[in-house]
């Protein structure tokens, strides 16, 4: 599936701009990373490309037809894991999978199609289990696996690691990128060590515009000569963040070592290959 | 793996079973239906078994007084059912729900129809308490005579009920809650309503009926007034416009 957007805008009211002027070509097989500080407007690009939210401007094309005039197209082919999402926790998981698996319309191959799921996602063991007593983990491997059902060609993803604990979050992560052949995954988040690892292009949102698009060694390359580290006393840390923004204050047996990111680093700071968090913490500074 | 085949008409009869699971698996329910029962054999106990106005305890007019009476619970827990489908944690499901290809008037014709079901089974429950009770302490058994009456004095008020409901749940789900005290307020003070406001008939069911109706001597028939008859009519017809309202697209 292929999507096209232009000059896409989204605005509540004539003040309150959440998206503005947005261009992007997806094509699959690709696992985008779509990154931005809370707020940048992330959310309401999801929402916009699974038709939960209409555009106040600008085109999108799934496949060369008009999204509005192809919804039922977009929607057959569409797995959507929202941020923030519910499920009917006084059914099962294999009833629930059930029911999401009949609103897709699958045919005969339903059976086999949940079963795969469950089993993709580790659920196995639960499949009988109400959705109450699952954990956090648990619902949102749910969550993925009601996604998958279709084999969908476009899988959108929101925030889905938030609020997982780490060795969840790693399982997700991986468990996504299992998923990701052939089809184009759209995985919004603002934590960088889940898009580091799995994505292959980098979209940077913030304040409802597109700051860059790319693969993260473009990214990174972006930032190199702008990241360095200090070894100072603990006061200096004030006096370097009035120049740069520092991502890491570490604690050391003589001070204290600082991690900055600056478009001009102060003397005396030793240069360090930047890393992904840094490259994105130096463009989003650069964009105020 | 093969692609899945998308192109079926999802099987809403088989969504349908899960969605009247869900509503049925509730103790809220439970415990509504429970007290719909006790209050529909204090009702039988207390009203029927003196029959209305002279008449029969399995009169026409008796049983329509009892539908007139357990009308506002049925509406509590119609309300209540509707209840379900604006709450917070449905809206979280919806945000899963509306990337599938149901549509928004599906979707909700898809709860109306759960609804209705599982209110169906409800309001049949303390309807078949009745019928023993006439089968065992009246040898009674033509049940086919309260068609009528369940026509008039039980189903006009629901579907109205179902698709207010339904439509101020669309608007905000806190418009759902004054429904409550307002269908008991309707069903439990008979001030003497008109009949355009009167929603379960109790009201033109507390005058004397032979003073109402202008048959002083014999048998009252059962012949209800142009304007009683027209308000049941206009509350379906209502009930129905409500409905389709509430089932409509609404994208922001």
């Amino acid at each position: 599936m292929e999507i096209e957007i232009k000059n896409l805008s989204k605005a509540y009211g004539p003040e309150k701009s959440v998206l503005s002027g947005i261009n992007l070509e997806l094509r699959p097989p690709s696992m985008v990373g779509l990154i931005g500080p809370n707020g940048a407007g992330k959310t309401t690009l999801m929402k916009i490309l699974v038709r939960q939210l209409l555009a106040s401007a600008g085109s999108i094309k799934i496949d060369g037809m008009d999204i509005g005039k192809s919804e039922n197209y977009l929607k057959n082919r569409l797995g959507y894991l929202p941020q923030e999402f519910g499920l009917y926790e006084e059914l099962t998981v294999y009833q629930f999978l059930d029911y999401m698996a009949l609103l897709k319309g699958l045919g005969p191959e339903k059976k086999e199609r949940i079963e795969s799921c469950i089993e993709k996602t580790g659920l196995s063991e639960k499949q009988n289990t109400r959705i109450k007593t699952l954990s956090g983990g648990q619902k949102q491997r749910v969550g993925i696996a009601q996604a998958l059902l279709n084999d969908p060609e476009l899988l959108i993803v929101d925030e889905p690691t938030v609020g997982l604990d780490p060795a969840e979050r790693v399982r997700f992560r991986n468990l996504l990128a299992e998923n990701a052949n052939h089809r184009l995954v759209l995985l919004s988040t603002h934590i960088i060590e889940d898009v580091e690892s799995i994505c292959n292009r980098l979209i940077v949102l913030n304040r409802g515009e597109i700051l860059f698009d790319g693969n993260p060694v473009e990214l990174i390359k972006k930032a190199a000569g702008h990241v360095g580290i200090l070894e100072s006393g603990c006061e200096a840390g004030q006096d370097i963040e009035k120049d740069c923004i520092v991502t890491s204050r570490l604690i050391t047996e003589t001070g204290a070592q600082y991690r900055v990111v600056g478009d001009k680093l102060p003397s005396g700071i030793k240069p360090m290959t930047p890393s992904l968090e840094d490259a994105y913490m130096y463009l989003i500074t650069q964009n105020g | 793996m093969n692609k899945p085949s998308t192109n079926n008409f999802p099987n809403l009869l088989r969504v349908l079973k899960y969605e009247v699971l869900r509503l049925a698996y509730n103790k809220k329910y439970f415990y509504m239906v429970l007290i719909e029962l006790l209050f529909a054999c204090y009702i039988l106990v207390s009203f029927v078994s003196g029959g209305t106005d002279g008449t029969a305890p399995f009169s026409k007019w008796t049983y329509s007084g009892f539908l007139s009476l357990i009308g506002p619970l049925l509406s509590v827990i119609l309300i209540l059912l509707c209840m379900s489908v604006f709450s917070e944690k449905e809206v979280a499901v919806r945000n899963i729900i509306f990337s599938t290809p149901l549509s928004e008037p599906k979707y909700y014709l898809l709860k109306a129809s759960a609804i209705t079901a599982v209110f169906v089974f409800a309001a049949s429950l303390p309807i078949l308490l009745s019928f023993v009770y006439y089968a065992h302490y009246f040898n009674f058994y033509a049940y086919a005579e309260f068609t009528l009456p369940l026509l008039l004095f039980l189903l006009p008020s629901q579907i109205f009920v179902l698709g207010l409901a339904l439509t101020a749940g669309r608007v905000h789900s806190r418009l759902l809650y004054p429904l409550l005290p307002l269908v008991l307020f309707l069903g439990f003070f008979n001030p003497r309503f008109p009949a355009w406001i009167d929603l379960f008939g109790n009201n033109f069911l507390s005058w004397p009926l032979r003073w109402h109706l202008g048959v002083m001597e014999g048998q009252i028939p059962y012949i209800l007034p142009d304007d009683f008859l027209y308000s049941r009519l206009a509350f379906v017809f209502m009930g129905i416009f409500l409905l389709v309202l509430a089932c409509r697209i609404s994208k922001t």
